[in-house]
């Protein structure tokens, strides 16, 4: 998994404790990518659609997304990236509190990959972090030699 | 709302007065008009009858006239022909006087005056008849030997058709008086109702006018009522609507901080294992070492220290769960469509069955049952509700008995759940349908939601529910639902 080319993890997620749960989740399940962590939506753009060290120019990564930042709506990152042609394959993952219906097929349509509930649960948490590092482990990211 | 209808009615109240005012002077006067109309037409007919009585007297005169005339002819006939002949032709005529005398003295019999003149005229009509049967009355020149009874009887008929003649002037004048008085008072009477009637057409179209004027300010005020009830329902809902998206956003926001303290307890908890851990090796290894303290704090005090905050987080999550999960039901949008309450309960009654096994308790449905037009859904849930409750809070000494019943009565369905259960104490009637609220001994699992839940789905669907029981005894739930749901206006 490590490699020149391997899969940069993008987390964009406003509450510190959420992502370093996240984090150690992640890291327990096997998954020792590089994780760039965003508290807020303006500058996680920035960072993927014009940063020199960005996706953009710097081969693959996958996001973490979170709906509820504090500048701006989750959705709206997601129609951006999923807007991009350069970019638009590339796999967005949404983790966040809100289990509402119809935000979650609002969220498919517009493109997302994974839609994950955060479980207040910590054990069921942990169980779907492990079980997003098993699905990273698996998937193909375009572009990446994972 | 008030006023104006007093007012309406002090103005009817007035109104009834001025016409009832018109009408009583009309009235009076009409009577009056009558009255005087019949005095005057009596009158009239008193003054025809004497003027006819004054013709008849006229004629009685001409006729005492004629016969005196009659008499001094049949006296001047010559000599030769007195005896038999001439008392034959004289018969006749004096009896013709007498007659006339004796009719005018019957008809002057209301005038003195006349009267004394008949007593004088009668007197000379005698002299004029035996003067004329003594034959001897004329000489030859025709003078009088005395003084001729014929020409006193002529005076006094002179005098007496001058009086009368007199007496028919006034009476005709006073007729002509009469009829131009009865003229004045049918003009007076035509003048009088007219205006009457005018007086009352106009009050009544004044009146009508009113009327309309009150009715239509009443349809205004009418129109302004519903435009302040149709607003207070909107702004009632955005209101509602409003509460409903504080609710999700708050639970929402307080998810996210309980995420961090159940996970990083969890971390908690694996490191207090790792010291749990190191505590063991060092048990064994060097028991001198270890601080009585120290065991303390890793094997209770931490223990105990995440165990309240793990359950007390998991309760708080309940509790917004359960606020989000109202907050959502009341985004739903309802879709009415008929439903057999029977086939409905029957499937409510399957989710049940594990649930009644446990207890060993028996739900009865009592069919068959109505079919209702509402929102399929939140009639599961209500009745799901209730069917639970009824179960999970059973008398201690026996198992659950419920019956469910559904029937119709006029625009509604009854739906009642009755079960033998604990019951609730009258004070806490109101109380059970409030949300996180509960009665009776805490020993069952629950926020205190379910009530509440149905309770807001029943208004959300148009109807209530109520709660009938008796501590020890039962309690029973009645569900009363519209069975024609009618969604609110889309605004």
């Amino acid at each position: 998994m490590t490699g020149e080319r391997s899969v940069t993890i993008i987390m964009i997620e406003d509450d510190e404790g959420h992502a370093r749960l996240i984090e150690k989740n992640v890291r327990r399940a096997g998954i020792h990518n590089r994780i760039v962590h965003f508290t807020d939506g303006t500058t996680a753009l920035d960072h993927i659609l014009h940063d020199e060290a960005g996706p953009r120019r710097n081969g693959p990564a996958l996001i973490l997304l979170d709906l509820n930042l504090p500048d701006m709506s989750g959705t709206e990152i997601l129609a951006r990236i999923k807007a991009d042609e350069d970019l638009r394959r590339m796999p967005v993952v949404i983790l966040t509190t809100t289990d509402d219906r119809h935000e979650i097929e609002r969220c498919y349509d517009l493109g997302c990959n994974v839609y994950i509930t955060k479980p207040v649960n910590y054990e069921n948490f942990a169980t779907a972090i492990l079980q997003l590092g098993l699905f990273l482990s698996v998937i193909q990211i375009p572009g990446s030699a994972l | 709302m008030a006023e104006p209808e007093q007012v309406t009615e002090q103005e009817r109240r007035a109104l009834r007065g001025t016409i009832t005012r018109f009408l009583t002077v009309g009235l009076v006067a009409l009577v009056g008009i009558v009255a005087s109309g019949g005095v005057l037409m009596s009158m009239n007919q008193r003054q025809i009858e004497l003027i006819g009585h004054s013709y008849q007297v006229e004629r009685e005169i001409a006729n005492i006239r004629l016969a005196v005339a009659r008499l001094v002819a049949v006296s001047r006939e010559p000599h030769g022909r007195k005896g038999p002949s001439a008392l034959l032709a004289r018969a006749p005529v004096e009896a013709g006087l007498s007659l006339a005398t004796e009719r005018l003295s019957d008809l002057s019999r209301d005038n003195p005056r006349q009267q004394a003149r008949i007593v004088m005229l009668t007197d000379a009509a005698r002299k004029a008849e035996r003067n004329a049967s003594a034959g001897a009355v004329l000489d030859d020149t025709g003078g009088y030997l005395s003084p001729d009874p014929t020409v006193l009887v002529n005076r006094l008929c002179d005098v007496m058709a001058a009086e009368e003649s007199r007496l028919l002037d006034l009476r005709i004048a006073r007729l002509r008086d009469i009829d131009n008085g009865l003229y004045v008072i049918l003009g007076l009477a035509g003048v009088l109702l007219a205006v009457v009637g005018a007086l009352i057409f106009t009050t009544l179209r004044s009146y009508t006018r009113e009327l309309s004027a009150s009715h239509e300010a009443l349809h205004e005020a009418n129109e302004g009522l519903e435009a302040a009830v149709q607003e207070r329902t909107a702004e009632l809902k955005r209101a509602n609507a409003e509460i409903q998206r504080f609710a999700y956003i708050v639970s929402h926001d307080l998810h996210s901080p309980l995420v961090n303290i159940l996970g990083f307890t969890s971390e908690l908890e694996a490191a207090n294992a790792v010291l749990h851990a190191a505590l063991d090796k060092a048990r064994t290894e060097r028991p001198d070492s270890i601080d009585p303290t120290t065991c303390v704090v890793i094997e209770e005090d931490m223990p105990e220290a995440i165990h309240f905050i793990r359950s007390s987080s998991a309760k708080m999550d309940r509790l917004i769960n359960a606020i989000l999960e109202l907050s959502r039901l009341g985004h739903r949008t309802l879709r009415p469509q008929w439903i057999e309450l029977g086939t409905l309960c029957h499937a409510v009654a399957d989710t049940m069955q594990v649930r009644l096994a446990e207890s060993g308790g028996e739900l009865v449905l009592d069919e068959p049952m109505p079919e209702i037009l509402s929102d399929r859904l939140s009639i599961e849930q209500i009745i799901a509700n209730l069917v639970e409750n009824a179960i999970k809070y059973a008398h201690r000494d026996r198992p659950p008995h419920v019956r469910v019943t559904a029937r119709r009565s006029g625009p509604d369905v009854v739906i009642e759940v009755a079960d033998n259960g604990r019951g609730i104490s009258e004070k806490d009637h109101d109380r059970v349908f409030d949300l996180f609220r509960r009665s009776g001994p805490q020993d069952r699992e629950g926020e205190g939601i379910g009530l509440a839940h149905v309770r807001g789905l029943a208004h959300r669907l148009g109807g209530t529910v109520a709660l009938r029981s008796k501590p020890g005894v039962g309690s029973t739930f009645t569900v009363t639902l519209p069975v024609h749901y009618q969604a609110a206006d889309p605004s």
